[in-house]
């Protein structure tokens, strides 16, 4: 689905700048590249070989044999040659597959690294950049764009330089054996080359077509289909297939073009090599009537010019691998040159025992371009306060976890914990300090231990049963199939919001953090769970400064002080009983929410 | 074999392409065994002059260079059948690929909603898409080398049996050999590349949970557990690329020595009977030629078996959808009326989507003709439901739904909804220009009507900010709409149908409120003659309503106008009043 997306490529088969960052990724593998090399170029050794072996048994005694009609001397010399052919064949074989698992080797291990570091880079940036790219095509990025720079380090680098070194290679013994017969191929050679870059140049045009109009028709078919409830009740059936016929029609049209460039290329190919080897063939024959070669000499010939045409024809292809590589790696690089919006500071204060105190200091703060979002709002909890925010939708409350966790920077004011701007601590110190219960609990794929300890080895099993046990979650974790051994299927799917919620307390309890935050499930709770969380809650409370985001008033009951947000702005502060007391905003959210 | 018969109608009813590529193939397979003989005779000739032999019969620069053009004329000949071959053959797929996507779209389009809400637009993207690529390449390339290999195949080696049964007989060992090696590494090659494709897809499956759950990893500093996580995957997938390679070394590894065992049967065996000569220097290369030859159909021959394994599995897939037949059932043929009034009863109506489940229960209900009715309740209770099935979307038990008092099954489906204008929730816009959107189901209206639709929608005046005005293309390759823009756009389509009823179903939640009221308000004077139903989470919108109409929990529990509701104290009232103090808190400066 996400190739609907992808741009049309078109860059350069060879960048040295792209190519400058990917060395150093390739660097840790040197000697396993070398080594490759020169398996390629054993390789080579034994290509050569073998056509001469053959060239050797058939101008010695096999020629020998048939003048002078000594079958048996002959046949055991042959054998001879016959068993050195069939040692080169086998080491030619060993030397293949070791430089073909080398290779695949090599170049997995080296996406393997560029995956792990776009996605640990990924997973540094500030949630803006999420804002931003939608997962979708983040997901391209680690995964197809990483993996079409495969081929440019499995085949695409050293069998280029094993082309070139054999083109070159092969017409060097070529001109050693035979320099007049080299000749007469070397008259075809350019021709086939022409023809070879000729049809390259096509079928790069042909590619690009195909991909356009490949994503054009996916891109419709799945409008299509999400749409489909609104085709039907319009009684478009018949319009849009119409439209489907063109976007169809055209997709098939561009494939046949491509079919059409590559129907003739192979033939042409065809055609060029052969007329070379005809053209061999007759001078060899004129040359071996007048005794100035042998029969064996023209087969050796023969069998070499198939290794020039192979690799002239594999470098025309070569071209579309590097040029699309070249295309994912810039967005590759793209992605690691981001940087992050949040920067945790050099000298970081420490925060070892927070004590839990937050302030908001005439903090203004908005997402991305858009408007603000919170507007000069100031205030302070001290530690050991229990706070509960109330707001209608889009009155700022998540903003202000967002601000206090350092998820986005304030546009302007301060945020602090113990007196410290949160810009001074640092991130990770900061959000382990903040416990959160949020409405829709994320968990993580992984049994529910692991989802209450958080993959932290270091905390004992023991200690998270207790944890279970304290917010009351033990007993519906242990009614499932494999108690805390029980995996979690698509971001818990089977576990309710409530039984979720549980999950989330057992954790604040295990890593015990200075603050609480608490976003309410607004979901409907049946009276039972409902009963566990209010009773989880109170025994998370204990000992921490609370945010409570509340839409219970049930909640609302355990915070000291209430704070009233309206529209980006704090607009009423005191207990539950002074704010009704005030008949303001609070009086009428309480009045809506015990309706 | 039933099941392939609509395969098979597509293939004659394009045969002349198949038919062409295929009368190619002899073409090319003689031609191509032919001139390797053709250069064997040439060197038998060089041979037989250098020894003398031939008495001086011979002009052998004359017979070489005959020879030099006759090759490359005959190549040139086959070139151009194999051109022949591999073009026609390959249009003559992406024709019946064409249209096979064709059928399929046709088809699901057919379909009823619930088949719809079943299967997933991924899923149903992978049949249009891989299923019918994988179905191509196996009566395409598939078909194509099949036939090739079993016109090479018996030709070849009934040849060099005449020349030398024993070279012949050695031969078709390893040449069996590698034909046998590509069948048993077959399925470990094809189970090895579903793996590496299985482990992409557990890859990708991770890195969107990473990506859409980074909020909570960071909170949780998760980020370290995650990229070990990733990193476990990445490295399986790894793995099993490196499996695959295995796989494909060895097979090359084997292919590769039946190839030089070859070579080496032909320089011993063969130059065993040249010594002796049984065999002429000329036919000796004859073999050599002719094992190159038969290399490639033998491997191809392991190759063209997955093709149609693959392509038999994915055609099931697609049978699937075909055989897949429309829940609703509608009459066809002459519409029963003129023109509908409006006039919609239900009968002791029980809906469920699934069977014992039912969403709506024993709904019976009167809206007349011209009739103005506002349908309210929590989430859930059953509203959304109650107006898909006047569009019929939904099958309903028989005579439980009737409209005009004719049972809706009697209805032809078209000239139903071709009288009605519903506006589902979720808004869908195509991505192409504005007017094209508002044109979508009436695309002969003229501009009047379309700028009359869009007045009443109230889109007109964000459509003249546009740069292009009725022209601005939307979407992906135009401009972004906001959600209330998107929901107008929609309502203006559904208003330009004039239809006999029109539903709202919530449709204009991202519109403000005072915007929602106008345009109720205005629909109201627009539809005064047709039945109206309106959803709306925002209940002081649908005051004016000649009728509310209270669901919960899939029943209708009350029914009047505004004022008696609220007198009544009950469900309405209650989701009245909450409704009141949100629109104050939300007035609130």
């Amino acid at each position: 689905m996400t190739t609907s997306l992808e741009e049309p490529i078109h860059g350069k088969a060879y960048d040295a700048r792209l190519v400058r960052r990917l060395i150093p990724f390739a660097r840790p593998y040197r000697r396993r590249f070398a080594g490759s090399i020169a398996l390629l170029l054993g390789m080579f050794a034994a290509d050569l070989v073998i056509p001469y072996v053959i060239r050797l048994g058939v101008d010695g005694p096999i020629a020998d044999a048939r003048a002078d009609g000594d079958v048996g001397s002959a046949l055991r010399e042959l054998g001879g040659l016959v068993a050195i052919l069939g040692a080169v064949a086998a080491i030619r074989l060993a030397l293949q597959l070791g430089q073909l698992l080398v290779m695949t080797q090599v170049g997995q291990s080296i996406l393997h690294d560029l995956r792990l570091k776009a996605f640990s880079h990924l997973q540094s940036l500030s949630l803006s950049y999420f804002d931003r790219n939608p997962v979708g095509r983040l997901v391209t990025r680690v995964t197809n764009d990483i993996e079409t720079l495969n081929e440019l380090f499995t085949s695409g680098v050293s069998v280029v330089f094993y082309d070139l070194v054999k083109i070159v290679g092969v017409i060097v013994v070529l001109l050693f054996i035979e320099p007049r017969l080299t000749g007469v191929a070397l008259i075809g050679l350019p021709i086939l080359v022409v023809v070879s870059f000729a049809f390259r140049n096509h079928a790069r045009h042909a590619y690009r077509e195909i991909r356009t109009r490949v994503s054009r028709l996916n891109a419709f078919l799945q409008e299509c289909f999400q749409g489909m409830r609104v085709v039907q009740l319009f009684n478009q059936e018949r319009r849009v297939l119409e439209r489907f016929d063109g976007i169809n029609a055209e997709h098939r049209k561009a494939h046949v073009r491509a079919h059409l460039n590559w129907s003739l290329f192979f033939p042409s190919i065809d055609l060029v090599s052969t007329a070379i080897l005809a053209a061999v063939v007759w001078y060899s024959g004129l040359a071996i009537v007048d005794g100035e070669i042998q029969f064996g000499l023209f087969l050796q010939f023969w069998m070499m010019l198939g290794y020039l045409f192979d690799p002239i024809r594999e470098l025309s292809e070569k071209y579309n691998v590097f040029q699309s590589a070249m295309a994912s790696a810039e967005r590759v690089f793209g992605l690691l040159d981001e940087r992050s919006e949040i920067e945790a500071p050099e000298k970081p204060v420490p925060l070892e025992a927070a004590r839990g105190a937050i302030e908001f200091d005439q903090v203004t703060f908005g997402y991305g371009e858009g408007p603000d979002v919170l507007r000069d709002v100031s205030f302070r909890i001290a530690p050991g306060e229990k706070i509960a925010i109330v707001g209608a939708t889009g009155a700022g409350k998540t903003t202000i976890i967002n601000l206090l966790g350092r998820y986005y920077d304030v546009r302007s004011g301060h945020v602090r914990v113990d007196g410290h701007d949160v810009r001074q601590l640092d991130p990770r110190a900061l959000r382990r300090q903040i416990g959160l219960v949020l409405q829709d609990v994320f968990l993580f794929p992984g049994d529910i231990l692991e989802n209450i300890r958080l993959g932290d080895a270091g905390i004992s099993e023991e200690r998270v049963h207790e944890a279970a046990r304290l917010v009351g979650a033990d007993r519906f974790i242990e009614g499932l199939p494999d108690g805390y051994r029980s995996e979690v299927r698509e971001r818990g799917a089977t576990q309710s919001v409530g039984e979720k919620q549980l999950i989330a307390f057992a954790r604040v309890l295990t890593f015990d953090p200075a603050i609480l935050v608490l976003d309410e499930a607004t979901a409907h709770i049946d009276p039972e769970t409902e009963r566990l969380l209010q009773r989880a809650l109170e025994k998370t409370l204990t000992g921490r400064t609370a945010i409570l985001i509340a839409h219970r008033l049930a909640t609302i009951r355990h915070a000291d002080r209430i704070l009233v947000f309206h529209h980006g702005q704090l607009r009423e502060a005191g207990t539950h009983e002074e704010l009704v007391e005030q008949r303001g905003l609070y009086h009428r959210l309480h009045l809506l929410q015990s309706g | 074999m039933s099941r392939f018969r609509r395969l098979g109608r597509l293939l004659r009813h394009h045969r002349r392409w198949f038919l062409a590529g295929l009368i190619c193939v002899p073409g090319a397979v003689t031609l191509e065994l032919w001139i390797p003989r053709l250069l064997g005779k040439g060197i038998d000739d060089v041979e037989r002059v250098s020894r003398g032999d031939d008495g001086g019969t011979i002009d052998i620069g004359d017979r070489l260079f005959t020879l030099f053009v006759v090759v490359v004329g005959l190549t040139a000949l086959k070139s151009a059948f194999r051109f022949g071959m591999r073009y026609w053959q390959n249009v003559g797929c992406r024709v019946v690929e064409e249209e096979l996507r064709h059928d399929l779209l046709a088809h699901l389009e057919s379909l009823s909603a619930g088949y719809f809400d079943r299967n997933r637009t991924g899923d149903l993207l992978s049949r249009a898409t891989a299923d019918i690529e994988a179905i191509r390449m196996a009566i395409g390339p598939g078909l194509m080398y099949l036939v090739n290999t079993l016109l090479v195949l018996p030709f070849a080696l009934a040849y060099l049996l005449s020349l030398d049964a024993t070279l012949t007989l050695a031969l078709s060992v390893p040449l069996a050999a590698i034909a046998l090696t590509v069948r048993l590494l077959g399925p470990r090659l094809y189970r090895r590349s579903r793996a590496v494709q299985d482990r992409a897809a557990d890859l990708s499956a991770r890195a969107v949970d990473g990506f859409q759950g980074v909020r909570v990893i960071q909170a949780f500093n998760r980020e370290q557990s995650e990229v070990d996580a990733f990193g476990m995957l990445s490295r399986d997938y790894a793995h099993s690329q490196l499996e695959l390679a295995k796989t494909r070394g060895w097979l090359q590894v084997f292919l590769g020595a039946g190839r030089r065992v070859c070579i080496l049967a032909i320089l011993m065996i063969g130059g065993w009977a040249v010594m002796r000569d049984r065999l002429s220097l000329g036919d000796f290369f004859v073999f050599i030629q002719y094992t190159e030859m038969l290399f490639f159909p033998l491997m191809a021959f392991g190759w063209v078996l997955g093709l149609f394994q693959r392509g038999r599995a994915a055609w099931d897939r697609l049978d699937e959808v075909f055989t897949a037949t429309p829940e609703v059932c509608a009459a066809t043929g002459e519409p029963p009326l003129p023109r509908l009034s409006g006039d919609i009863r239900f009968d002791g109506l029980t809906f469920g989507y699934e069977p014992d489940c039912p969403v709506l229960r024993d709904l019976d209900l009167h809206i007349h003709a011209g009739e103005t009715v506002g349908i309210v309740g929590r989430t859930g209770s059953g509203k959304s439901t109650l107006a898909r099935l006047i569009a019929h979307l939904y099958p309903v038990p028989a005579g439980s739904l009737r409209l005009d008092d004719l049972p809706i099954e009697e209805l032809p489906l078209a000239w139903l909804r071709h009288q009605i204008g519903f506006v589902p929730q979720e808004t869908f816009l195509l991505s192409d220009t504005i007017e094209a959107n508002i044109r979508f189901g009436r695309p002969d209206a003229t501009d009047e009507a379309v700028r009359w639709a869009a007045r009443v929608s109230q889109i007109d005046r964000d459509i003249v900010d546009f740069k292009d005005g009725y022209e601005q293309m939307i979407g992906e390759r135009g401009v972004t709409l906001s959600g209330g823009q998107r929901q107008r756009t929609a309502l203006s389509r559904a208003v330009l149908m004039e239809p006999s009823i029109l539903i709202l179903d919530d449709s204009l939640a991202s519109v403000d409120a005072d915007t929602e009221e106008r345009i109720l308000h205005e629909l109201r004077e627009v539809m005064r003659d047709r039945t109206c139903l309106f959803i709306s989470h925002r209940l002081s919108a649908l005051r004016d309503a000649d009728r509310l109409l209270v669901l919960d929990e899939g029943r209708l529990v009350e029914q009047g106008c505004h004022a008696d509701l609220v007198a009544l104290g009950g469900v309405y009232a209650r989701l009245f009043h909450q409704h009141e103090l949100e629109q104050q808190l939300e007035d609130l400066p």
